[in-house]
């Protein structure tokens, strides 16, 4: 349905058009197995299309576009390209943001913030990545209430790095801290 | 023998020096006072911190380990886009003055203000300093460096990551230059009315690191009135 092929057939905002919030577009035909991932297609949105309402699918999705409302991609990947502008809450398995998203983030697996990304809003995930020079507002959560904590210490024979990657300052490795040290008020120099 | 005390700050556009290279720049250095910090926040109950600054994913990943709920704002994000060519005194950053910091009163136990304030001018500084009071919760830190250099200078900003937890990764960001004020000691306590410095350290690089403990409100006496009621 969102195949390049069927976007030349589509009118630049046929689907802002008096719609407003509340259209539900599935973005997949039924028959097309979701867990299969051989048959997983990539399909995208193009710069010329703008969707006002809420977007579902069961397949990854590409966003070159803009979209104002809702999209719920739930177990499947989101990808916002270079010239996608979202205003929407965002629900996936993985959101790559290397557009502008304007609303929160909730995948059940990774968010990502590309250098050239921008996002404002909230961020839900186990996993983040932000690269640097990312623009980033918000929150994060990432559900750890129940996760012991640890504080660190100041000596230098124990400190472990966060393990970042190349080029990019990513989140995705846990810092290991050691074992937590009673506060002892700091001294006034 | 009063040389150095005397001696007048160079105006911006008289200063030869030009400071550090334009280059990337990447420096590892030690931290006294994050170890600090993150040793009182790991002793609060669900501990709300505000990274100010560039934002480096690592920075929020360590304080979430921490057990925090991160909120960033990336406030010289403007200086990197903004500015002009290499080597070109760009447009000063205004700071963030014109839109205030859009968080409740008292929502944050600690705020992370990375290489931010030196380049606001003072009223700008002072009245952000104003606003981080608001926002801060009684007893709550602000993290925050400045220079200690004796001459105010054109400089790139700088990103930090947290290395390690005692050491920093310093590294200019961007290729143009904004000016970098001077803020001495009674400066800062001035700009921060209603904190009272926690700890501080000046290091090799001739950059102070400060923690900023606000002022928990002393409480009023109790009122005749209140003393006189039965208990219940």
């Amino acid at each position: 349905m969102w195949d390049k092929k069927d976007q030349k057939d589509v009118a630049p905002g046929s689907f802002a058009t008096g719609t407003g919030y509340g259209n539900t577009m599935h973005s997949a035909p039924s028959s097309s197995p979701s867990s299969s991932p051989s048959s997983s297609r990539l399909v995208n949105i193009g710069q010329t299309i703008f969707i006002k309402g809420e977007l579902t699918g069961t397949e990854d999705l590409t966003i070159e576009g803009r979209v104002e409302g809702k999209i719920e991609l739930k177990d499947h990947n989101l990808t916002i390209g270079p010239n996608g502008k979202i205003k929407a809450d965002v629900f996936a398995k993985s959101i790559v943001i290397t557009g502008e998203l304007f609303g929160n983030a909730f995948a059940s697996e990774k968010v990502e913030i590309t250098n050239a990304g921008i996002l404002k809003g909230d961020i839900t995930a186990p996993r983040i990545v932000i690269a640097d020079g990312a623009q980033f507002k918000g929150s994060v959560d990432m559900d750890k209430g129940n996760a012991p904590r640890t504080a660190p210490q100041v000596s230098r024979d124990q400190v472990r790095p966060i393990q970042t990657v190349a080029g990019d300052a990513s989140v995705q490795q846990k810092a290991s801290l050691p074992q937590s040290a009673p506060y002892t008020p700091a001294e006034k120099r | 023998m009063f040389g150095p005390i005397f001696k007048r700050r160079t105006p911006p556009e008289l200063d030869t020096q030009q400071g550090p290279p334009l280059a990337a720049e990447t420096r590892l250095q030690p931290s006294h006072v994050l170890p600090r910090l993150a040793r009182r926040l790991t002793h609060l109950p669900h501990p709300r911190i505000l990274d100010l600054g560039s934002v480096v994913g690592g920075n929020l990943q360590f304080f979430i380990d921490l057990g925090c709920k991160v909120t960033a704002d990336d406030l010289l994000k403007p200086v990197e886009t903004i500015l002009p060519e290499a080597g070109v005194p760009g447009t000063d950053w205004k700071g963030p003055s014109a839109k205030r910091l859009e968080h409740p009163d008292m929502s944050f136990d600690a705020v992370i203000a990375w290489d931010l304030f030196d380049f606001l001018a003072p009223t700008e500084a002072k009245v952000f300093a104003r606003d981080l009071l608001r926002i801060v919760k009684p007893g709550g830190i602000v993290l925050a460096f400045f220079t200690s250099r004796e001459t105010e200078r054109r400089e790139p900003h700088r990103r930090f990551r947290i290395h390690s937890q005692d050491k920093i990764e310093w590294i200019s960001v961007g290729r143009s230059r904004t000016l970098r004020h001077v803020y001495q000691n009674r400066d800062i306590e001035r700009m921060f009315d209603g904190f009272k410095t926690h700890t501080a350290f000046v290091l090799q690089n001739g950059t102070r690191e400060m923690l900023l403990e606000k002022k928990v409100a002393t409480p009023a006496p109790p009122s005749a009135a209140s003393l006189a009621a039965p208990a219940k």
